[in-house]
Order: C-alpha cells, then structure tokens, then sequence
C-alpha cells in the first residue's frame, strides 16, 4: 500500500519499501516511519553565534545535534556529507541517543539550550518534537535551525516548544529555489511569518551566492520583505558562500558585497543586519538602532564585550528585542 | 472549423491541457492535505545504517549551523 508523507510540501508519495526525498522517512508495509528517530549522526557543545544566533542568550553554549538526511537538495549546502547521505549506506555512522539522553547531555554540559541544526530539523520532525517537548519541560530551551520547508500542521504543532529559529531564506525566487535547492519558495515565507506569529524569536539567514542572489535589487527585495512581515527588528544574517558540492565554480562571496548587503538591509529599515561566515569588523557586531552605540562586540563566535542592561541600551535606555536571559 | 481542423487543435493544445490539468490536481491534493490532521512517522525498531559512538561532543562542531 502507498503511503504519502504530509510533513513538507513535497508530499512524496511512496511505495513500500521506498523513501521520501529526505532518504529517512520510509514506506514499510504500508506504515511511514522514520528511521532517524533517536540516530543523530552529529552532537556539540557550539557557540549560539555559530547557528547563527545573535539575539538570543549570547555567549551561551547550546546542545547541537543533527541526524542525517534533508528534505532540499541544495547544491551549495555546505554539510552535503551528512544532509544528503543515506543512513544505509554505511558512510555517516549514528548512535542511539533517546530525547532524555540529550536533556541529561544539555545539563552535563551546562548548556541552557538545544539546537537541532547541521541538517535540516524538519526531517527528523518526531525526534524534534519529542526533544524540544521533554527540554521545555525541563526548562531547556529549544533552537531550530532550518530552511523552514516545512506543511502548515506539523510546523505549528512544533513551534509550540520552540523557543528561538534561525531560518534561511535562501532568495526571493522561485526560480532560485527550484533550481539551487529543489524546493519553492513560498511555503518557507507562510513557516517565518508562522513563527514570528507564534513569538518564537526568529533570525533570518541569507546565503549570499555570487552571481545568483548578490545582485543589490534582490538584496533589497529580501530585506523589504523581512521588514514588512517580520518586522524591523528581526535580525537578518547576511552569510559568505564558499565553494562545496555541486557549487565549486563559483568565487567565495567577498567582504565587499556582504558589506553592501548590510547596508541595503539597513537602509530597508531593519535594525540589525549582520555578516557572517566571513571575518568583519562592524558587520558582526550589534548596535543600538536608536543612539548608534556599541551594545555587543564579537569575534568571530567570541563575545569581546556585552553592555545591555536588562535587555537594554545603557546609553539611551532603548529597549532591544531578543532573548538575553 | 471542420472537424479535422478542430482534431488538429486539440492534439496541438494536448500538452498545454495535460500540464494544467495535473497543476489543478495537484493543488486539490495539496488543499486536501492541508484539512487533514497530520500523522507523525512511527519509529523503526533498528537503525539501517552503523551504529558507533560519537566523539568529541565537548568541542565545537565542524558542521555549519
């Protein structure tokens, strides 16, 4: 008997015996399992900057796992060894590690939250969900890193545990979408409007491609969008490209187009637009959008200096929007 | 139009009809699926692939994100 899989909006249908795209959820005998379940492939204690979380516990260190497989292909993905392999093909080795294993790993590890990161949370959706709600109930907070590819159901039904996301947007394109990542772009909109909806804290990623997404006009037109639905203090990353995958024909992104980047994002009026992947002086670090000064320095994942107060400028006393505590 | 002009339209116009068609099915698919309660995966009772423990948990990962 055929079974259809409804977690993403590619809706695979699929055989007995046969996977979805993501390669770990499974047809067998008519039922549709999920063969990553309690499997990551991949855990650390990272830096929050690292995800990258700019506004949300800075300085803490977060629980980070991932299982293999993902539900988009694309051919920049810079952990394509572990996003696009098969668990059967014996190359990526996992080890059972339950939901409670992973509470009991965050507090060993003096670590306030859990980051489902690396590959793409959303297929490992039932490990997700029974985690983050088994943490939030131990009062470990949740982080998803994701493209946000994601059907409307399972997605609100997760961002109930979810304290803080980190979410690509990869380009304002279908075209880009279907053909860098095989997927499409709109239901990764309706996901970020979805979790700011919920009061999950969201940061926005931008991958920036040479030649494929860096052209000022489509800069402009993703940071217009992030400020019209998301609001002007939604952070948006703005992250260096290097060669990987099927993508090694194109240079790394320079500075000076990050740069640019950041200040087409600001110009569009949001308050926080960062660089990342890429070492940078300002483009790292987070100042008030109201009296201009310095509120957190980096270095690269590093906190240098953290002058808010109570979540607040201590210059003008301007409330600045993120978790801090 | 006679008949053998309005056959030719249609076998010309075929792929245009064929194409909307499963655009409009697949949208009704989607639309469904949408109204239905979602059911999560069960879990399988054996990893398919190796099984070994994993290292260094204490140190930054070399993935990205």
């Amino acid at each position: 008997m055929k079974v259809q899989c409804e977690l993403c909006p590619k809706m695979c249908v699929m055989q007995p015996g046969q996977s979805g795209e993501c390669r770990v959820r499974i047809n067998v005998d008519g039922v549709l399992r999920t063969v990553v379940y309690g499997y990551p492939c991949s855990i650390h204690v990272d830096p929050i900057e690292k995800k990258p979380l700019n506004h949300f516990l800075p300085g803490s260190a977060i629980l980070s796992l991932a299982t293999v497989g993902c539900n988009l292909h694309c051919k920049n993905c810079q952990n394509w060894e572990i996003s696009q392999a098969n668990p059967e093909d014996g190359t990526i080795p996992a080890e059972f590690w339950p939901p409670e294993r992973l509470i009991a790993a965050s507090r060993q590890y003096h670590c306030p939250s859990l980051a489902y990161t690396y590959t793409d949370p959303i297929v490992y959706y039932e490990y997700t969900y029974d985690s983050a709600k088994l943490a939030k109930e131990a009062g470990i907070r949740n982080v998803l890193v994701t493209a946000g590819y994601v059907n409307e159901q399972p997605w609100t039904q997760l961002l109930e545990y979810v304290d803080a996301a980190n979410i690509d947007l990869k380009a304002m394109t279908e075209e880009f979408y279907r053909e860098v990542c095989s997927a499409t772009l709109k239901p990764v909109q309706n996901a970020l409007i979805l979790a700011k909806a919920r009061g999950v804290h969201v940061e926005v990623t931008n991958l920036v491609i040479p030649t494929l997404n860096d052209k000022p006009e489509q800069i402009r037109e993703l940071a217009r969008w992030t400020r019209a639905n998301l609001g002007a203090e939604t952070p948006l990353h703005f992250s260096g490209f290097y060669p990987c995958y099927q993508m090694r024909n194109l240079p790394p992104t320079s500075l000076a187009t990050l740069e640019t980047a950041r200040q087409i994002g600001m110009s569009e009026g949001l308050n926080y637009v960062y660089i990342g992947n890429i070492a940078s002086k300002e483009g790292q670090n987070t100042y008030c959008p109201g009296c201009k000064k310095l509120l957190i320095e980096r270095s690269g994942h590093a906190i240098l200096q953290n002058r808010l107060k109570d979540g607040r400028c201590p210059e003008c006393g301007r409330e600045i929007q993120g978790v801090w505590k | 139009m006679t008949r053998r002009k309005f056959v030719c339209k249609l076998i010309e116009t075929w792929p245009v009809v064929a194409v909307g068609a499963s655009a409009l099915a697949r949208r009704a698919s989607a639309q469904k699926a949408r109204l239905r309660k979602f059911v999560r995966a069960a879990r399988m009772n054996q990893y398919p692939g190796p099984i070994k423990p994993l290292h260094d948990i204490c140190r930054q990962g070399k993935w990205s994100g």
